[in-house]
């Protein structure tokens, strides 16, 4: 019997596979049994203190094989997701990560303490320190140790339950900011969110988003989301997942032998809306010809 | 959001060029074929694009004939052009029926196209019913799909910007201010926020985006409403026309 349960501290997952935030809609019709059936938990979309429009202009661009997107954490804020979503999300029976996106430190208390009241539906907070697409905070915490530092106390002393920190691969000493968020209590590292991009409309001579950048993800940074996840797991000794361009059995198996316990998926969902399914099974077609059991015993095996 | 999420796999049946750069493709999706509604649309992916082109692409619907749905596609960038290279019989995957469609009408409507806007409007014909069928285009070079639509749709009147084709003007020189008729609208965004002007007692309006996911998760396919953003994929992509904010 092939075991692909995975532990991210003390949250046990059926699956190594986690759909990332702002990749799946709370529209009933995505919370399908036979679509979640594969899926180890469901992170939220990016929430904020104060419902966000988000940014106007052009928020999408495929390039090859990649995807920019400047949507700006676009949601109805933490009031409704913790009064309206959660008790909707608990329903369905699949572990719900709450993507807190931090603006100030003012806001990242209001909304910690409000998923306090509901802490027995979220199975975890994921903060997010790692948005590009925004001016204000996110990024600009995630990229120091210090401020990522803070951050992450700042949470622990409200929240006792499990806490991810979703990096930023912005940040100059990816190493650094893991260990600092570690040592501030955080339970795994999500590694990591979007690339900073940019694309140019060359007939209208001009970029093609209002911010100029955007955030790049796509089957693209594969290789650079896979060579952080080697860094920061040998840095730290909290459980890593891996996050990035993950498309295929093999892209999740190259992650857990890099270091990570699991991963999430992101661009990927857009194209193939049963990608949980389909990696599951290559995973375990591989797990059967090399006759691996555990999936857990292959975490970080590439660096033995 | 009202649409289905499932991928089929599906064969081309018919294809041809209806213009210099317009397709009409037929694939056959029985399942989507007995339950799509006018105004919905579909997701299209070719699987030998492996990872590039990376998205499937949104398509309106122009008709159903038995269990194939047909589409009018305008080639526009790689993915269209990398369509218009299959050929009958070759896989394709399609996902639908995705968003909300058109409402009924109660009474005759008028179908007011701009363009290619006239693929789901030739749909809602079928299912809806004849009305005036009002057809704007730019002019020299749309000849053979004016032709296209012609044969399926003989009272349609048609405007073009340069008077090569039918009368000179645009689509709605073809309506009355206070339009009492239901209307039907898809075309160019300037076309449609021009309607507004006309004050139509009624008027739904079908609207494109640029979508990444095209279920309703990414929120990159927004437009400004008078109820703030809304998804076209998942809210739309049909809306009445006083609920769009035309001059966001």
């Amino acid at each position: 019997m092939l075991d692909l349960s995975v532990n991210i501290g003390s949250v046990p997952l059926r699956s190594p596979v986690i759909i990332a935030s702002g990749t799946w809609g709370y529209d009933e019709s995505l919370w399908r049994e036979d679509l979640l059936r594969h899926v180890g938990a469901v992170c939220s979309k990016a929430i904020t203190e104060s419902p966000k429009d988000g940014n106007p202009g052009h928020r999408i661009w495929e390039t090859p094989c990649g995807l920019l997107n400047s949507i700006g954490l676009q949601n109805t804020g933490i009031d409704d997701f913790v009064d309206e979503k959660v008790p909707k999300l608990k329903s369905y029976g699949v572990p719900i990560i709450a993507n807190v996106s931090m603006e100030d430190e003012i806001g990242l208390v209001r909304m910690v303490e409000r998923l306090v009241e509901v802490a027995d539906c979220v199975d975890a907070i994921e903060l997010n320190v790692s948005c590009p697409n925004v001016d204000k905070g996110c990024m600009s915490w995630g990229v120091s140790p210090v401020l990522t530092s803070q951050a992450v106390s700042m949470v622990r002393e409200i929240w006792k339950g499990p806490l991810w920190v979703k990096m930023t691969p912005q940040a100059p000493d990816p190493e650094g900011v893991a260990r600092a968020a570690e040592d501030s209590g955080a339970d795994a590292l999500v590694v990591a969110n979007t690339w900073l991009g940019m694309a140019i409309d060359v007939d209208g001579k001009k970029a093609v988003f209002d911010r100029v950048v955007a955030g790049f993800s796509g089957p693209a940074v594969f290789p650079m989301a896979l060579r952080l996840v080697w860094q920061v797991s040998a840095a730290v000794s909290i459980p890593v997942i891996g996050c990035g361009g993950v498309s295929s059995g093999r892209d999740l198996l190259s992650m857990i032998m890099a270091g990570a316990t699991a991963v999430e998926l992101g661009t990927g969902m857009f194209r193939d809306i049963r990608l949980p399914e389909n990696i599951l099974r290559e995973v375990k077609a591989y797990m059967t010809k090399e006759k691996v059991e555990d999936l857990r015993s292959l975490v970080g095996i590439a660096k033995r | 959001m009202s649409g289905n999420v499932d991928d089929f796999p599906c064969k081309i049946t018919a294809r041809e060029m209806v213009g210099e750069d317009i397709l009409s493709i037929r694939v056959r999706c029985p399942s989507i074929a007995e339950s799509i509604y006018p105004g919905q649309f579909v997701l299209l992916r070719d699987p030998s694009w492996g990872m590039d082109p990376l998205l499937m692409r949104p398509f309106a619907v122009s008709a159903v004939h038995g269990e194939d749905l047909e589409l009018l596609i305008k080639l526009i960038g790689r993915g269209t052009s990398l369509l218009a290279e299959r050929s009958v019989g070759d896989d394709l995957v399609v996902r639908g029926p995705m968003g909300r469609g058109f409402s009924s009408p109660k009474s005759s409507p008028i179908y007011v196209a701009g363009a290619l806007g006239a693929a789901p409007l030739l749909f809602a014909r079928q299912v809806f019913g004849a009305g005036r069928f009002v057809l704007g285009v730019p002019g020299e070079g749309w000849g053979p799909f004016v032709d296209h639509l012609e044969a399926r749709c003989p009272e349609i009147e048609v405007f073009s910007d340069d008077g090569s084709i039918g009368v000179r003007g645009t689509a709605l020189d073809g309506l009355e201010k206070g339009e009492s008729s239901p209307i039907y609208a898809c075309g160019p965004m300037g076309m449609m926020a021009a309607m507004v002007k006309l004050e139509p007692v009624s008027c739904q309006v079908s609207l494109e985006s640029r979508m990444a996911c095209g279920i309703g998760a990414c929120c990159g396919c927004v437009i400004e409403t008078v109820q703030g953003k809304r998804r076209v994929c998942a809210d739309g992509p049909v809306f009445n026309l006083e609920e769009v904010v035309w001059n966001a």
